[in-house]
């Protein structure tokens, strides 16, 4: 039967390529057009921040969610999500999130609460400053206008001394040319799918998190329910190799574009030790607001669940040394061991 | 007399929009200037903006404007009916308008319901909640739904003015 | 098969309902919740008008549309325009036709100020068509005049129809703004040429003026005009410069509208009122038009029409000009029955296809489509600006000499339609400067 699929990004974006539309090219193959998505991107069926709820109506069987959208649906997640500083690395966060997604018991408890069957997780690649002047030093970062995604980013920007702003994506751009910012702080495929490499002079490498709050594919309660157990291992599988192939994607893109931004004669600086440190120091002190925050929005145990997370993060730490990191399908296999193959089929997302 | 306060009230909350035009207008001026002499924005001027004073000037004139019948139509094919046919489109439009309005009041009611019980909030900068905002919408379409049967009742009895619509200065 | 079905007939309930006076707001939501019900159930067709309302008022960059309105009413409302009108005409004074000429020079420069071709077209009839009947002019060119320069209101940015185009599509508005001020001003060019040749070949047409320039007159009216130009100036410098965003752009210039008209003691509480309410209640009815042209969007969305009607027009042609063309003619059929607002809103999730799939400049497009949308506000039966035209005059001129005054202004909007499809560059040049 034909369902439909949401994604808000674009369809040549490497989060929606393989993951959305190869994956569900693949999908219909394998469940002999069972289950057939029909692909909608860029906010054709739902707009970014209304993806939750439309999973939730059924608008679509299967959508892409970005978390920081919902504080008020999703605190479990949110309170992972902002914790973006703890682990910067892209490929360990994606399994992590997928991982914590799928078996932590609060997590759960709150994907059920808001009608959807979580399927797993996705790493945006590191975040780093974007910027129209050099911007290599603690001292340069003082006064300067950041675009910044929300949460935790903009409680460091202000730790920092930096003036954070909130601008649609779409408006990096022209910020970055007029001046009326001086840096966005983004995945570095932005120098290319955003043209931001036309304005950027100077790229500061200091790994600012990176972005996975929310799921790459979350489904319909009932359209899960609905499914054979046949076709639910087939998405299980397909999903297990996607997680593995965005990854490899999204940093491919990454550096054909920070590439041809550096032919274009963008300079790449390295953090200085204080800018470092004092990020460092903000992660640290970082960790209280949000348990605060989680609290606040009736999460019971925030301290347990950030312990639960990072042990689960530091699984994935020591896992992935033991892989070739560029090999699509080992990463998939391990997925597939470590995560996939161990939920049972016949109880997941039931209750 | 029931109409004369819906007259009274669509008006008042039509210039309360206003109001809200005039706060936005206000306010992104000063956070420009602000940004480009002090380095300084007023964090939040784009979610207040967009979802404080958008949502008071788009939706609390619209019972205004559904009662001075100043929503956007084509009348080319109406304005060759005979009369008794013109009055039935009329009626039939009215009939459609409350019902659709209604339905949205009541979909998007139950929005605001979730809404102010979790606590909704907007990522940006900062955070805003806005379970006010969202309970704007059901009221609003409400209201002008009201409107409109109002409009059907007048024109059931025979006391619709049949004024010429004064067309929305729009396009 | 179904699928297309449903959305096919959607599109055929849709004009039913259009024909027998439903608001196209609530038209276009009734087909949509009614058909995504039958597309999919009656919770994800709840689901679409549970998402898309606050979401689409809360879209930032919509918040353009308000602040371009206020500024083009207080504009309006507090005799900005009536300043500009009479220093070009005492400028103009001796030349063929000189005060329609000056008349399309005030609607370019009121245009500059305002979003809306209805706002242009209701200020200038008040203050110029007197001017020009007074002089003898002949009434379908008094008239015709200013209901096709009104057109310039969308054309010439601001403009609301561009801010609407840019978010459906997802272009930059402010390129696109930049891209109209060109072919505007050709518009006014060709406008003025055909006056002074038609005007010298058949003086009845327009009486020649006899008097001289009046320099004394010229420079108190320069005095009293010059904020308004540097205004303007300032708000699409502002934007071309890319000092501020559209949004910002709009709320600067409102704001010192406001404060221009208070200088000049032409501010006072009552107009003050009036403008506020022309503002929201266009702002309101243009909102929820366009809420159900969101939904409409996801009706045809999920329903597989766009693309069926993409791939059969694709089918008859993949060269971009003949697409084009058949593009234009639909809007010009479409345009003589359908509000300018309405038909792009409506035509927009059918043609995008088309256009993505021949890999047409959307900017480019959008100019284009702006100019075809203007055409359909002057064309009988429903075009707004004859009717503007024709209240605002109360009734002193028929509506068939506004009908046949622009007929010859609709020629010059075909010949500068050409010169656009012909010479993208003309479009183009100004956009591609900002890229920097
Ligand atoms: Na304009
Ligand atoms: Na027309």
């Amino acid at each position: 039967a034909n369902y439909n699929a949401n994604h808000f990004f674009a369809e040549r974006h490497s989060m929606v390529r393989g993951p959305y539309v190869e994956f569900a090219r693949r999908v219909a193959e394998k469940t002999n057009g069972d289950v057939t998505f029909q692909v909608f991107t860029g906010g054709s069926l739902l707009p970014p921040a209304a993806s939750l709820q439309g999973l939730r109506d059924g608008v679509a069987q299967i959508s892409y969610h970005a978390g920081t959208y919902t504080p008020a649906e999703l605190p479990v997640a949110n309170l992972i999500g902002n914790m973006a500083f703890y682990n910067t690395d892209p490929m360990v966060m994606a399994f992590a999130s997928t991982e914590f997604g799928l078996t932590n018991p609060a997590a759960l408890e709150e994907w059920a609460k808001n009608g959807v069957v979580f399927g797993g997780g996705y790493s945006t690649s590191q975040y780093f400053m974007m910027c129209n002047t050099t911007v290599e030093t603690l001292a340069d970062v003082k006064g300067k206008r950041l675009r910044m995604p929300g949460g935790a980013w903009t409680r460091f920007a202000e730790y920092i001394g930096a003036v954070p702003v909130s601008i649609p994506s779409s408006e990096m751009y022209t910020g970055l040319d007029t001046g009326s910012l001086d840096c966005a702080v983004a995945a570095a495929d932005a120098l290319d799918s955003f043209s931001l490499k036309d304005v950027v002079t100077s790229m500061n490498t200091l790994a600012i998190g990176n972005y996975y709050a929310g799921f790459e594919w979350g489904y319909n309660k009932a359209f899960w329910r609905g499914l054979s157990e046949d076709n639910k291992r087939v998405l299980f599988d397909e999903m297990a190799y996607e997680l593995a192939q965005h990854r490899l994607a999204f940093d491919a893109d990454v550096n054909k574009a920070v590439d041809a931004a550096k032919s274009n004669g963008m300079q790449v600086y390295s953090p200085d030790e204080a800018l470092v440190s004092s990020l460092n120091r903000f992660v640290a002190e970082d960790e209280k607001v949000l348990i605060e925050n989680a609290k606040k929005r009736g999460v019971e145990n925030p301290e347990e669940i950030l312990a639960q997370f990072k042990s689960i993060v530091d699984r994935w730490d020591a896992l992935l040394n033991s892989v070739d990191r560029k090999d699509v399908d080992a990463l998939a296999a391990l997925a597939k061991t470590e995560i996939y193959d161990r939920l049972d089929l016949s109880t997941y997302g039931m209750k | 007399m029931l109409e004369r306060v819906f007259q009274k009230t669509s008006r008042m909350l039509m210039y309360l929009g206003g109001a809200g035009l005039m706060l936005m207008m206000l306010n992104v001026t000063l956070d420009v200037f602000l940004k480009a002499v002090f380095n300084f924005p007023i964090q939040g001027t784009v979610e207040i903006s967009s979802y404080y004073y958008m949502v008071a000037v788009v939706l609390l004139p619209l019972a205004f404007v559904e009662y001075e019948d100043s929503n956007i139509n084509v009348d080319l094919i109406y304005n060759l009916l005979p009369a008794l046919a013109q009055t039935i489109c009329r009626f039939v439009a009215y009939a459609l308008t409350v019902a659709v309005l209604s339905a949205v009041a009541w979909r998007t009611g139950i929005d605001a319901v979730h809404s102010f019980q979790i606590g909704e909030v907007v990522m940006g900068s900062r955070e805003v909640i806005v379970w006010p905002a969202r309970c704007i919408l059901p009221f609003s379409f409400a209201l002008a739904a009201f409107a409109s049967l109002l409009k059907a009742v007048q024109l059931f009895r025979g006391e619709d003015s049949r004024q010429t619509p004064s067309r929305a200065d729009a396009s | 098969m179904t699928g297309n079905l449903i959305g096919f007939a959607g599109i055929g309930v849709l004009f039913l309902l259009l024909a027998s006076r439903v608001s196209i707001g609530v038209a276009l939501m009734l087909v949509s919740i009614v058909g995504i019900a039958l597309l999919t159930n009656v919770t994800a067709a709840f689901g679409i008008v549970s998402a898309l309302p606050f979401n689409f008022i809360g879209d930032w960059s919509l918040t353009a549309i308000p602040m371009f309105l206020l500024m083009g009413f207080v504009a309006a409302n507090t005799g900005l325009a009536s300043g500009a009108f009479d220093l070009l005409g005492a400028l103009m004074g001796r030349v063929p036709g000189g005060l329609a000429s000056a008349s399309v020079g005030a609607c370019g420069l009121f245009a500059a100020a305002s979003g809306s071709s209805i706002a242009t077209t209701a200020a200038m009839s008040r203050i110029a068509v007197p001017e020009m009947l007074k002089a003898g002019y002949h009434p379908s060119l008094a008239t015709g005049v200013v209901a096709a320069s009104g057109t310039l209101g969308s054309l010439i940015p601001p403009s609301i129809l561009m801010v609407l185009f840019g978010i459906f599509t997802e272009q930059s508005i402010g390129k696109l703004f930049i891209a109209g001020v060109v072919p505007g001003i050709l518009s006014v060019a060709i406008y003025v040429g055909m006056i002074t040749i038609r005007a010298a070949l058949n003086p009845a047409l327009a009486p020649r003026m006899q008097s001289r320039l009046d320099m004394q007159l010229i420079g108190r009216l320069v005095l009293n005009v010059w904020p308004f130009p540097v205004l303007i100036v300032g708000v699409l410098g502002g934007i071309f410069a890319g000092l501020f965003t559209p949004t910002e752009a709009g709320a600067i210039g409102a704001f010192f509208a406001l404060i221009i008209a208070a200088v000049r003691r032409s501010l006072t509480l009552e107009n003050l009122a009036v403008a506020i309410k022309q503002t929201v209640v266009a702002t309101s009815s243009i909102f929820f038009l366009s809420l159900g042209a969101v939904m409409f969007t996801r009706f045809m969305g999920l329903s597989g029409v766009p693309r069926v009607l993409a791939d059969s027009m694709l089918m008859i042609s993949g060269n971009p000009i003949v697409i084009i063309l058949m593009i234009a003619v639909l809007f010009i059929i479409l345009g003589m029955v359908i509000d300018s607002i309405g038909l792009m809103l409506l035509t927009l999730p059918i043609v995008l296809p088309v256009l993505e799939a021949t890999s047409i400049d959307l900017i480019w497009f959008g100019i284009i489509t702006v100019k075809l949308l203007e055409i359909g506000l002057v064309t009988p039966p429903v075009g707004l600006n004859l009717y503007v035209l024709h209240s605002a005059l109360s009734g002193r001129v028929a509506l068939k000499d506004i009908i046949y005054g622009t007929t010859w202004f609709i020629g010059m909007d075909l010949l500068t339609l050409a010169i656009l499809v012909a010479f993208p560059a003309i479009v183009l040049f100004m956009p591609s400067m900002m890229m920097g």
